[in-house]
């Protein structure tokens, strides 16, 4: 159930250029999930609303966090130091479906999207200990790269494309699965990145979850900040990222 | 201790209500806040069709505040009464429905159906909704509309109507007052404030919304309505619940000590869940240190000092 925590930070050190890699000991632990993400508060009058965060990793009673500096409030975050405790709703949002996790399965990311994907790897290893999981991460270039060994624990074959190719192929994530083919789909990452492989995955009729971004204030489905498209019938309807979301089947999003 | 107010006939076990939009109808905060606890809960604006908001992003945060571009997102008046009216009518705290419109007649429908239904204590008009028959100006930017949308509205319910006031005009006496004399019961104030922000990077305002323009909330803009509710306090002779950025317990008494018998609590919510219930608290400690037995007291009470 969502609550409010003061959680104590365990650590919060910086992983690659700008990334740092939180943990924090917080009773949300017992129950989040893969694709939940967490609200946390920065008790400052020019960051007022809280900043969501994806769940990277849920370890008996911690929460790992896998975050980018963006701007004021990430930056502040990141100048919290290890005993200290931060103000966090959590955990919120469902996560990622696990009913037809199993056979061949993609799992796909794009730069600082890629965290979350870490615990649903986990996840699908320990629940369908038999299916075939491809890990598929784009970063810009090689000092961007995060999670790899992490992500190697879990999945079959991990694959990685930097935009300039100083690691991996060249490339962007989607591009790596050219030619290959899949029972289900499971990503996260920049919004045109999501859009292509939408697409990619509606050609080759595989059904493909993805995460979704936007903007908030609530976090927890009252304001209708953060809403995303969903077909409805003929039309369309508004629902929120953060309560119904943020994880949709590709299929119901309007794509624009 | 008297916390009790009594706002246009219908007692609030205290002065704490939340401002419309910010909480939904409750379901989402119970989860913090006991709701039963509140003076009232004031639902998001209701429509006669759904309306569908604007396009994302739809807030953007500025310092000490945010601007949103909602768009009044809500799914009719047939809905809410299916599914939001039977959980509020189970709380046990005053219930007002916020009603938006882009017609005078589009506002007269929901206020019938919503007096039709029953559940609901009180109604609060957002006139800061354009008027579509006269060109997408706000009803609450001029009196005659205000007067208009405000009589019709009268004519078909018999609940006590909170007239829900813009701060983007010249003068919000002229339209307190028009609002008064065409049967407002209490009036609420303020509205967000109209503002904008832009994206250096992109080079476009931030917000998705055609304009890119968005309300002001926070608390920015406590002083802007402080002095609003100050300044018709001294002009009307029905009760005002204040809004504006009221965050803690001494921000509420403000607003009361300006001539306001109650109050709403906003953006506060999203930095603090339980702001609601801290406001609460910290009213009651003021009273308590102050030795002020009866929060009907405070209303007003800097007015009568003043001069
Ligand atoms: C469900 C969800 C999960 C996320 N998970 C992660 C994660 O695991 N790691 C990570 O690094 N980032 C993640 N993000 C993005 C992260 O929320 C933003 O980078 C962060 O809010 C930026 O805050 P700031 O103060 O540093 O930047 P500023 O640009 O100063 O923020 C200003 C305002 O815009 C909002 N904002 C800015 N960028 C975004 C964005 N991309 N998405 C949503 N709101 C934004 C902020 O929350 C704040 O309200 C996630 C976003 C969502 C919606
Ligand atoms: C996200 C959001 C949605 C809002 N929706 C409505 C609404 O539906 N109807 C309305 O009358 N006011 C609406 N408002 C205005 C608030 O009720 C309130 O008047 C204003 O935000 C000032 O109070 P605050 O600073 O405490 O938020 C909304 C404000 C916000 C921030
Ligand atoms: S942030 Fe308020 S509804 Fe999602």
């Amino acid at each position: 159930m969502k609550a409010m925590y003061d959680a104590e930070i365990l650590e919060n050190a910086a992983i690659a250029e700008d990334i740092y890699d939180l943990r924090l000991r917080c009773p949300a632990a017992a129950t989040a999930v893969a694709g939940q993400f967490v609200a946390v508060y920065t008790d400052n009058p020019a960051t007022l609303l809280p900043r969501p965060l994806s769940i990277c990793e849920v370890n008996d009673d911690t929460l790992r966090i896998i975050y980018r500096i963006a701007g004021q409030g990430t930056q502040e975050i990141s100048q919290r130091q290890k005993g200290e405790t931060l103000r966090i709703m959590a955990p919120l949002g469902n996560g990622f479906p696990l009913e037809n996790a199993r056979g061949n399965i993609a799992i796909v990311g794009g730069g600082i999207g890629s965290p979350p994907l870490l615990q649903l790897t986990k996840s699908i290893r320990q629940n369908t200990p038999d299916a075939k999981i491809s890990v598929y991460l784009g970063f810009r270039s090689a000092e961007h790269v995060i999670l790899e060994q992490d992500f190697a624990k879990y999945a079959d074959e991990i694959f990685i494309a930097t935009d300039d190719g100083s690691h991996g192929a060249a490339g962007n994530a989607v591009s790596l699965l050219e030619g290959s083919k899949f029972d289900i789909i499971y990503a996260c990452g920049p919004h045109i990145m999501l859009k292509n492989l939408a697409k990619w995955a509606d050609n080759s009729g595989t059904i493909c979850y993805v995460s979704l971004e936007e903007r908030m204030a609530c976090s927890i489905g009252a304001c209708l900040a953060c809403v995303a498209k969903i077909r409805q019938g003929d039309g369309t309807t508004n629902k929120t990222v953060c309560a119904v979301g943020p994880v949709f089947d590709a299929k119901e999003l309007v794509w624009e | 201790m008297n916390l009790s107010v009594n706002i246009a006939g219908v007692t609030w076990k205290n002065p704490v209500t939340v401002a419309s939009g910010t909480f939904a109808s409750g379901m989402e905060y119970t989860f913090f806040v006991e709701l039963s606890r509140l003076g009232a809960i004031t639902t998001k604006g209701v429509s006669h069709q759904p309306w569908a908001g604007n396009a994302v992003p739809r807030v953007a945060e500025t310092y000490g505040g945010m601007l949103n571009s909602i768009g009044l997102q809500n799914p009719g008046v047939e809905a809410f009464i299916q599914h939001d009216l039977p959980f509020l009518r189970q709380q046990d705290t005053a219930v007002v429905v916020n009603v938006c419109g882009h017609k005078v007649e589009e506002y007269c429908y929901v206020a019938y159906r919503l007096t039709e239904a029953g559940g609901v204590d009180m109604l609060e008009l957002n006139v800061s909704c354009p008027n579509v028959s006269e060109g997408g100006m706000a009803f609450g930017t001029n009196w005659k509309m205000t007067e208009k949308v405000v009589a019709e509205v009268r004519k078909v319910t018999n609940l006590p109507l909170i007239v829900k006031l813009s701060p983007n005009v010249t003068d919000i006496d002229v339209i307190a007052k028009a609002a008064e004399s065409a049967g407002a019961d209490a009036l609420s104030m303020i509205n967000t404030l109209l503002g904008m922000k832009i994206d250096i990077h992109t080079r476009k305002p931030l917000l998705g919304n055609k304009m890119g323009v968005g309300g002001l909330s926070g608390p920015a803009i406590r002083p802007v309505a402080v002095r609003c509710v100050y300044q018709v306090a001294g002009c009307v002779n029905i009760p005002i619940i204040g809004m504006g950025g009221i965050t803690t317990g001494e921000d509420a008494i403000e607003f009361l000590l300006a001539g306001a018998s109650a109050v709403a609590v906003g953006t506060a919510n999203f930095a603090n869940p339980r702001a609601t219930l801290d406001v609460l608290a910290g009213i009651e400690s003021y009273m308590t240190k102050n030795g002020v037995d009866d929060v009907n007291k405070l209303i007003g009470a800097a007015r009568q000092s003043h001069r």
